[in-house]
């Protein structure tokens, strides 16, 4: 009876330890960050602002990357190497990644982070293309090319009034972007830049909604060619209050790209000024060229 | 319309691109060159191609900087200036590369006559589990273009993959067959992918059905009143309405 009553206990035990060990191998595999230290007290009084739901909404909207003249069109595979790098395991500081895709959602990715407060935040990212295939002229006779694009546009606009934080990779269009659509052509078969300095089809809309109607929006990332030149100024006059990041110059997709992991991770890991600013410029990581304004001033 | 005809170049033309002259009149890197294809005038892109083809190691340094930051930038030469001779060091190249750019470069640079070789190639990638996403989808969309019958087999495994982005590719190559070509197989996987866990491809696979001609969808009426059938109660009220409209045929 003795012996069986230790057989008993051992056998238990041996489970315990086993749920034991399988719970702390799993929690080990995950980066465990500690609550920042923040540089001042106006940085930390930014994030807490910033922080001060349960949930993040994060909007990243892929534009559509056509390559006039030529048929490519690129976004599909750009959001792809986005959504890769969000997905791969966490290591060191950057918390752009460790994010969990939802299966029943293809554009939402979601994670958990600690707070300024060191409580719990779950973050909620979508990332969202503008064309359904890899060929313009293709896309132009697909009837799905007109649900993605209006998905996207709508994602967009919906973003600035509710999101916390909306990014937009893409095309400028001349100042009239931007742009979810395949562009409207000129008789050469390239884009059609006088129609969109003219017409503003993309632009606006988004002066539209920020002034229509009340927003919680933080940050408006535009990374697009020279869109500190196209968009910066307009905005900020409809929009004094409102974070922005653009770009200066005419901008590689791929720095686009880094640039955009670059001010995801400087969120979440709440970077103050001087770091964000720096995170952006990082020629290490080609994340070169887009400026912060608006975001940490008061 | 072949692949290149799709991928005749990355440029963008961007009349009003302001361009700093070079101060002394030195040869620019490969890399600066390189980022003036993107977003500028076709005047300073020819510049670049012209000083581009000065450099005399530029293939060596083409060659150093795949994998490396410079990654994308090697691609975007190669491509522009045509170099088929780096292609066999592309498509060893392109086993290792995540971002899958190196499979665009490559449809790019092959001619009709390198598609069987490069189509055996690519099927290997598609079934070999290191290969990226990003890659594979890569791959899928130039399979498609390419008229490559992928097989019951595969398109199985590939409707199942745990990639959205690989079933949503997977599904459009069956489309361009269905529609596009008029081959008339594969019709059997729209009443799996109408049960995809992700809304999008639910949509995705709907606007194919929109798509059949009128003679197809009453040849083959069990199978596309099937897909109906799923879609009607369907929980996303997206995908439920447009299956109705689509049901009606009052889909634009």
């Amino acid at each position: 009876m003795k012996k069986r009553g230790l057989l008993i206990l051992l056998g238990l035990s041996l489970v315990i330890f086993g749920i034991g060990l399988r719970t702390y191998l799993l929690n080990k595999s995950e980066v465990v960050v500690p609550s920042p230290e923040f540089e001042d007290e106006s940085c930390r009084q930014i994030y807490l602002s910033f922080y001060r739901k349960p949930a993040v909404d994060i909007k990243v909207v892929f534009g559509y990357k056509d390559a006039r003249p030529a048929r490519f069109v690129a976004d599909r595979y750009e959001r792809m190497i986005f959504i890769q790098r969000l997905t791969r395991i966490c290591k060191g500081k950057n918390l752009a990644c460790g994010f969990k895709r939802s299966l029943t959602d293809s554009d939402l990715l979601t994670r958990s982070i600690r707070g300024p407060d060191g409580k719990n935040r779950e973050i909620f990212l979508r990332a969202i293309p503008s064309s359904v295939g890899a060929d313009d002229e293709e896309n132009r006779l697909n009837p799905f090319q007109k649900w993605r694009t209006r998905y996207a546009n709508l994602a967009f606009l919906q973003g600035l009034t509710s999101a916390d934080v909306v990014i937009y990779n893409g095309h400028s269009r001349a100042g009239g972007g931007p742009d979810f659509e395949p562009p409207r052509l000129a008789k050469d078969g390239d884009v059609d830049f006088p129609w969109y300095r003219e017409h503003q089809p993309g632009f606006n809309p988004i002066i539209a909604t920020l002034e229509g109607a009340p927003s919680s929006l933080r940050l408006l990332g535009l990374y697009s060619c020279a869109s500190s030149k196209h968009f910066l100024d307009r905005v900020r006059k409809v929009k004094p209050d409102l974070g922005l990041i653009t770009s200066p110059k005419l901008i590689y997709f791929s720095d686009a790209l880094e640039s955009s992991l670059e001010s995801i991770s400087s969120l979440l890991t709440m970077k103050c000024e001087g770091s964000f600013r720096s995170s952006l410029a990082k020629k290490s990581s080609r994340a070169s060229g887009a400026e912060v304004s608006g975001f940490f001033e008061e | 319309m072949g692949i290149l005809g799709l991928l005749l170049s990355f440029s963008i033309s961007f009349a009003s691109a302001k361009v700093e002259p070079s101060p002394t009149g030195r040869v620019p890197s490969w890399t600066e060159s390189a980022r003036r294809f993107t977003g500028e005038s076709e005047e300073v892109r020819k510049k670049a191609i012209q000083n581009l083809k000065k450099i005399p190691d530029l293939k060596s340094d083409l060659k150093k900087a795949l994998g490396s930051p410079d990654h994308f930038l090697a691609l975007d030469v190669i491509s522009v200036l045509r170099l088929r001779d780096l292609l066999w060091e592309l498509l060893t190249y392109s086993e290792k590369d995540k971002t899958g750019y190196s499979y665009h470069v490559i449809n790019s640079l092959i001619e009709k006559k390198d598609e069987e070789t490069v189509s055996v190639l690519y099927l290997e990638r598609l079934d070999a589990d290191k290969t990226s996403p990003a890659a594979k989808i890569a791959i899928l969309d130039a399979l498609g273009r390419m008229g490559v019958a992928l097989g019951d087999e595969r398109v199985k495994r590939l409707l199942k993959d745990e990639t959205p982005e690989i079933r949503a590719a997977t599904l459009s190559l069956i489309r361009s067959e269905l529609v596009l070509k008029n081959v008339q197989r594969n019709l059997p996987v729209l009443e799996t992918t109408i049960g995809d866990p992700a809304f999008q491809i639910r949509i995705q696979t709907l606007y194919l059905v929109s798509e059949l001609p009128p003679s197809f969808r009453r040849a083959n009426l069990t199978r596309v009143n099937a897909v109906f059938d799923h879609c009607d109660k369907d929980p996303n009220s997206q995908v439920k309405a447009l299956c109705a409209a689509v049901r009606k045929g009052a889909v634009e």
